[in-house]
Formats: C-alpha cells, structure tokens, sequence
C-alpha cells in the first residue's frame, strides 16, 4: 500500500539519488565538450578590480618601456587555467611591444610556453611586418631550470640578489649566452637611476669599476608569476624583498608584482593584493576572459581571444552544471523529508 | 663525531647564517652585504643545488632498480613498469637528439629529428597530465550531487557563499550584482580570513624551523640514525 502512496515525484527523486555516477560523468563531459565542438560564444564579463590592477601595470610597463619578467612556474595539471592567462598576458605584451624576458620552472611549461609566444608573435608579424617583434631584442626565453628540484627558491632568489639574470642563468634556452642579446643590455634610463642614486648615497661620481652593464632586477617595471600553489607565490615578495634597494620606505616594493593562479589558490593571494604587494591578480579562467575583454575593448580581437573564449564557455558549462546538480540534490533531499515526516504522522 | 651530530651542527651553521644574512644584511652596514654576503651567498646556494642535483641522480637510479626488479621478478603490474622504462628510454633519446640535432634559429622552433622532444611534450604528454587532472571535475561533480547539502545553518551559509561564487564564475547568467557581492566577499571576507591563516601557519612553521635548527625536532632522520 505504501507503494500505491508514493507519487511521480517520489520515484522522480528517488531515481536522481540513485543515478549511476558514469550518467553524471557523460553529462559533465557533453556540456563541456559543446563550446569544441559547436564553437564558442562571446560573454561579457565585467572585469574586476584585481584583473584592472594587472592590465594597468603592463600598460605602464609599455609607456615606460620597462621591460617584464615572466615566471612560469605553472604545470600541465593546471593548464585549462593558467594556459589562457599566459596567452592574454603574451598577447597584451606582444601587442604593445613590452620587452619581456622568460623563465619556466617545470620542462613541459617551458616547451608549450614558448610554442604559444612563437604562434603570438607569428600572428603579430603577419599583421604588421617582420620587423614588428625579434626574439632577442623583444622577448626572451630562458627556458626550464630545475630551481624546484634543486634546492628550491632559496636558492635562487639570493642569487638573483647577487649575481642578477646574466649572472644565475647565464645562457638561453637553445644555449646561446644571454649576454648576446640585446634585451638583456640595461637601458639608457636605469644606468641614470643607479647613477643618481649613487649620487644620493653619497658614493663617489663615478662607481669603482664600470657600471654592470646587463638586465638587473630593480630594472623589470613588472614581475609576473603565473602559477598553481599558493607556495611558489612567496617568491614574489621574498625576491624584492630580499634586496633592501627595492623596497621603499613604507616597506612596500619598489617594482609592481602580479600574480596569475588558478581559481583554488586565489584566495591564499588576496592578502598580499589588500596590502598592495600585487598590483593586481589573474584569477582562474575568468580571470583571463576579463582580461581578454579588456584587450578586446582597448585594442580589438587578438590571437588569444578565442581561444580563452572556449574555455571560458567550457568552464562555464561546468559551472552551472555542478550548481544543477546540488540543487537537484538539496530539493530531492527536501521532498523526502518532508514526505517522511507526513508518513510519520500518517498523513497521505 | 657521530652522524647525527654532523647533520645537527650542519643545519646550526647554516641557520646562523641565514639568519645573520636576514636580521644585519643591508642593515648594519652596507659594505658587510656588498663585501661579504653577496660573495659568500653564491657559494653557498651552489652548493644546495649540487646536493639538489645529487637528489635527482638518486631518483633516476632508483626508478632503474625498483622497476627492473619488478620486471625480473614477475611482480604485479610488471607490464606497467616495461611501460615506464621504455617511455624513460624514448624521452632519454629524444633529449640527445634534441640537444645534437641540428639547431634552429633563436627563437624559431626545433623541426625534424630535433624537434621530437618538444613534439612528444606538447602533442602526448601535456595532454596527459591536464586529463589525469581535469578527473577532478568529474568526482566534484559527482560529490555536489550526493554530498553538498543544506543540512544546518552552517551548511547553509556555506552553501550561500558557494552558490554566490559559482553564480558570479558563469558571466552567461547575467546577474551583475552578483560580481560586486563576490568581490567584497573576496577582498574583505577572504582576504581577512586567509591572513589570518596565514599568520598561523607561519608561526607554526617558525617554530618547527627554530627546533630543527637547533636539533630539537626529532625528525625521521634522527629517529632512523
């Protein structure tokens, strides 16, 4: 009798909580699959604040003409996140020529890295000549270095202090001296800055020996990292802060920092955005679908708009699913509760 | 002089260091960083990444062994290891040839037998690794259906603020508020929370640090000796 009682919704419920984990699975995977296979749609996100900050700061970068220093201390696992980010961040710096210099902690990040900067600055070459970008004098890769397998940042970091780029890596990634390349000769206007502040100091007129004459830390206008764990972030703060000339009296650092990291690890960073360490953050896939609004809205279609735009649509998907599926979850859990509290007072 | 006691005054004289370097470097006097610790540092960190790189010696050596046995031996899964060593084996060749081979312009990318590195990298294992990690958004999924529930009001107040981050994750549904909700609930809520996490976090790895520096911790390393 008890059967007769129970209605469709009942056995509608009692289905969803019972459904086979493999139908969830196929579902997930169609709706993320839809934005590959029928093409993407454009969505109009409203960029925040944090995603401002980063655009702000390499915009300053390309009137300054200061160059960038790019950490890719991301991995494959976190690649349907940060891989669009590096491809807005490579569009942004190759589209307003912001000389920019690059290092990967992890061999796969290097290779699919550089892969993405060869296509980007392919794209830019073909729009506005040859000439337009050089590897050498417009960006540079240094390549993989085991810094995470060989003693970790504490390594590294105090010698970036002491020895400078030229100094702690010493060659590209095909094993040509850096010295070779133009990007890394120290423009006109730092060698200024450091005379003047010699000048400040009180040290002699001219410095004992000659000037260095390669790419120093305190030169890069902006440090980016884009990355997976919020352990590797420290990195940041820890290599301005280690050298004292780049931090000001206020205990903040001289030279802009950002950071671009997956969606989990945001939250460990939003601290040092509030204290105003980074200028600016790139949180997970949505934060490079706003960034690719801005560029779309500053400066037109780029060659990663589309790209971001898929993922961005993918993820999406996946989103409102999983939002489906608790409610769907919550109501079932509701309806028979509410159905076992009339059994028990033994309504119908 | 004993192991242990080696190890233990190692990571003292180390400290000392470091800890000299952080708390007068660039403080006390100017000509003490430039004259001594921007000369000294440099050594020091080479030789961590001489004992680093030692580390990764002793890895490959030990995947050899473990695997080779299994395989001599008929262990379970014994074919998965012939697997891992063949693919060793390829990557191993394909890094020769890359390295040998004939080189391309700077910048421009690897091609023909040089170019089989990269190649394997981007089009085979980069798209195995992102699928091994992209499984998790299937058993989250899974998870929301069974698991999140609204059982309490603490439940519920999670599940408000995840309702609003997921919501405000999709720009396809169109509610504006919801970003302005989710970037005061990051910046102030957040932001507060995870400091405050963070303190205590590092105040706890201070700790630990000061009794391994000074041999207080008893490690597995110690306990083994």
């Amino acid at each position: 009798m008890a059967e007769t009682k129970r209605g469709i919704g009942h056995k509608v419920f009692d289905a969803i909580d019972r459904v086979n984990y493999r139908v969830v699975y196929i579902a997930l995977a169609v709706l993320l699959a839809v934005p590959f296979i029928f093409g993407h749609w454009e969505v109009k996100p409203r960029p925040r604040a944090i995603t401002r900050g980063f655009f702000n700061a390499i915009e300053e970068c390309a009137e300054s003409g200061k160059p960038v220093f790019l950490l890719n201390t991301w991995i494959m696992d976190s690649r349907g996140e940060n891989q669009p980010q590096f491809e807005c961040l490579v569009d942004h710096l190759m589209r307003r020529r912001v000389k920019f210099v690059m290092l990967s902690f992890f061999a796969d990040t290097a290779i699919v890295g550089r892969e993405i900067c060869q296509k980007t600055e392919a794209y830019y070459k073909k729009l506005y000549g040859d000439d337009y970008l050089q590897y050498g004098r417009d960006w540079l890769m240094i390549g993989y270095r085991p810094v995470y397998q060989t003693g970790g940042w504490q390594t590294w970091v105090p010698n970036m202090k002491t020895k400078g780029i030229v100094g702690s890596f010493d060659k590209d990634y095909m094993g040509h001296d850096l010295t070779e390349y133009p990007i890394m000769q120290r423009p006109e206007s730092a060698l200024q800055e450091e005379a003047e502040r010699r000048a400040k100091e009180g040290k002699d007129e001219e410095p004992e020996g000659e000037a260095e004459p390669y790419l120093q830390l305190g030169d890069f206008g902006l440090v980016i990292e884009i990355h997976y764990t919020a352990q590797i972030a420290p990195v940041l703060t820890g290599l301005v802060r280690l050298d004292k000339d780049l931090v000001g009296l206020d205990g903040r650092p001289k030279i802009e920092m950002a950071s671009a990291t997956v969606n989990m690890v945001v939250n460990q960073m939003l601290p040092y955005y509030d204290s105003g360490d980074l200028c600016g953050i790139l949180a997970g896939v949505q934060g490079a679908v706003e960034y690719s609004e801005l560029l779309q809205d500053t400066y037109g279609t780029g060659p990663s708009r589309e790209d971001v735009s898929r993922r961005a649509n993918a993820y999406s998907m996946g989103v409102l699913f999983v939002l489906f599926v608790i409610v769907l979850g919550n109501l079932s859990m509701v309806w028979k509760t509410l159905h076992e509290r009339r059994e028990a007072r033994g309504g119908s | 002089m004993n192991k242990v006691r080696i190890i233990r005054l190692t990571v003292l004289i180390a400290g000392i260091y470091f800890v000299v370097v952080f708390l007068i470097g660039g403080i006390w006097k100017k000509s003490l960083d430039e004259e001594v610790f921007d000369k000294v540092t440099p050594v020091y960190t080479d030789v961590i990444r001489v004992i680093g790189v030692f580390a990764i010696g002793v890895g490959v050596v030990n995947i050899w062994m473990v695997h080779t046995h299994r395989i001599v031996r008929g262990r379970p899964n014994w074919e998965h290891s012939i697997v891992l060593l063949a693919a060793f084996c390829v990557m191993f060749t394909f890094a020769i040839l890359k390295w040998t081979g004939p080189q391309p312009e700077p910048g421009r990318p690897y091609e023909g037998i040089a170019g089989l590195f990269d190649y394997v990298v981007t089009r085979i294992m980069v798209h195995m690794n992102s699928t091994i990690y992209s499984f998790l958004a299937f058993f989250v999924t899974s998870a929301a259906l069974r698991a999140f529930r609204v059982r309490g009001l603490e439940s519920g107040v999670m599940m408000g603020g995840a309702v609003i981050v997921l919501l405000s994750m999709a720009p396809e549904t169109g509610f504006p508020f919801l970003f302005e909700v989710r970037e005061r609930l990051d910046l102030w809520l957040n932001a507060a929370v995870f400091r405050a996490l963070t303190f205590g976090m590092l105040l706890g790895s201070i700790t630990v640090a000061i009794r391994m520096w000074l041999g207080i911790e008893r490690s597995a390393l110690f306990e083994a000796s």
